[in-house]
């Protein structure tokens, strides 16, 4: 006997992250997929973010193989912070990250972060159920990331080019940067930044603002 | 990508639907990934070897095909193969991002007993 399934082997992330994403969409909160390699800056972007958004009640969830390095750097900019301790995966799941929504009470925020695992690779595969993602690079990585790993850069809103306070001592190029996103992705939006000397920053923390804006008149409409 | 999840899917998937229709052995299985899958073919083969023993697939003889990716651009309509990393049409430049079907891996069919 012959069976036909043509079942996708990652449905069941797909269908956790639709889930995920109706959830979110009932409670009128933002969700934020934050991506990018080990040390790129997510961390401390997100300190600085958080900061600028104290106005509004903010929750994050931090991945990381191990420790909770992260969430205690974050923990006195937000209202609640998880650090998800993978032990070894490499990514996120939509399934685990709905089971969070719900039994950590995360759906009274405003707008909820997840810092991935540090990765160009496999949390691009994985839909979280984000309303955008956001990828960095780091201007210390080079000009060749988004080229040797495009889904990561291609299938995010907003890129941010982090550490620019190190443009002087680095043969980084930010227009063949944008240059190449922008192939990738007209539509892209990309921020350069320094946490360390503010420099792009406020742009940044507008943008973010008014995405946030959107959801909430998207929901009262 | 992650053959070892695939494969637990793949043990899973077949577990239940096999069940489900009162098949108590499978003979054969046909496995296919899209093009711009990001799936190693070894790296899944060597899993399915390692990681089958004692499951329903342990005496399946397991084959695996790469389906050709291939793309419709939206705004001029021609069908091009995408390409890594821009994916643009070649005809207008076109950035597109591929396809679910052209990123999945899926059991295609399976027979049994």
């Amino acid at each position: 006997m012959r069976v036909y399934l043509a079942r996708d082997l990652l449905q069941a992330n797909q269908t956790d992250a639709i889930e995920n994403r109706n959830i979110l969409a009932k409670n009128n909160t933002l969700m934020v997929n934050v991506m990018g390699s080990p040390g790129c800056g997510k961390t401390t972007l997100l300190q600085r973010t958080l900061k600028a958004l104290s106005g509004y009640r903010v929750s994050v969830i931090v991945g990381d193989l191990y420790t909770s390095e992260d969430a205690e750097k974050l923990a006195p900019w937000c209202e609640k912070v998880l650090q998800v301790n993978t032990e070894g995966a490499c990514h996120l799941e939509a399934g685990y990250i709905g089971r969070l929504l719900i039994e950590e009470n995360l759906l009274k925020s405003d707008i909820l972060f997840v810092e991935n695992i540090g990765n160009l690779v496999c949390p691009a595969e994985f839909d979280l159920g984000e309303d955008f993602r956001v990828a960095l690079i780091s201007i210390t990585e080079g000009n060749d990331k988004p080229r040797k790993y495009p889904l990561l850069f291609k299938n995010a809103e907003a890129v941010l080019a982090t550490k620019m306070d190190l443009q002087p001592f680095c043969d980084f190029n930010t227009e063949e940067l944008e240059k190449n996103l922008k192939e990738m992705n007209p539509n892209l939006n990309i921020f350069k930044v320094s946490c360390k000397s503010g420099e792009g920053l406020e742009p940044w923390f507008e943008w973010v603002g008014s995405q946030l804006m959107v959801k909430k008149r998207s929901a009262s409409s | 990508m992650h053959e070892l999840s695939l494969v637990k899917s793949i043990i899973e998937t077949l577990e239940q639907d096999s069940r489900s229709r009162g098949i108590k052995k499978i003979t054969r299985l046909h496995i296919v990934a899209g093009e711009l899958a990001s799936v190693n073919q070894r790296a899944l083969e060597f899993a399915l070897e390692n990681v089958v023993k004692g499951t329903i697939i342990e005496q399946t003889q397991i084959d695996f095909s790469v389906r050709e990716a291939w793309e419709n651009c939206p705004d001029c309509e021609k069908e091009f193969k995408p390409k890594p990393p821009f994916y643009q049409c070649p005809g207008c430049s076109k950035a597109i991002f591929p396809g679910a079907e052209n990123r999945s891996v899926y059991i295609d069919f399976y027979e049994g007993e």
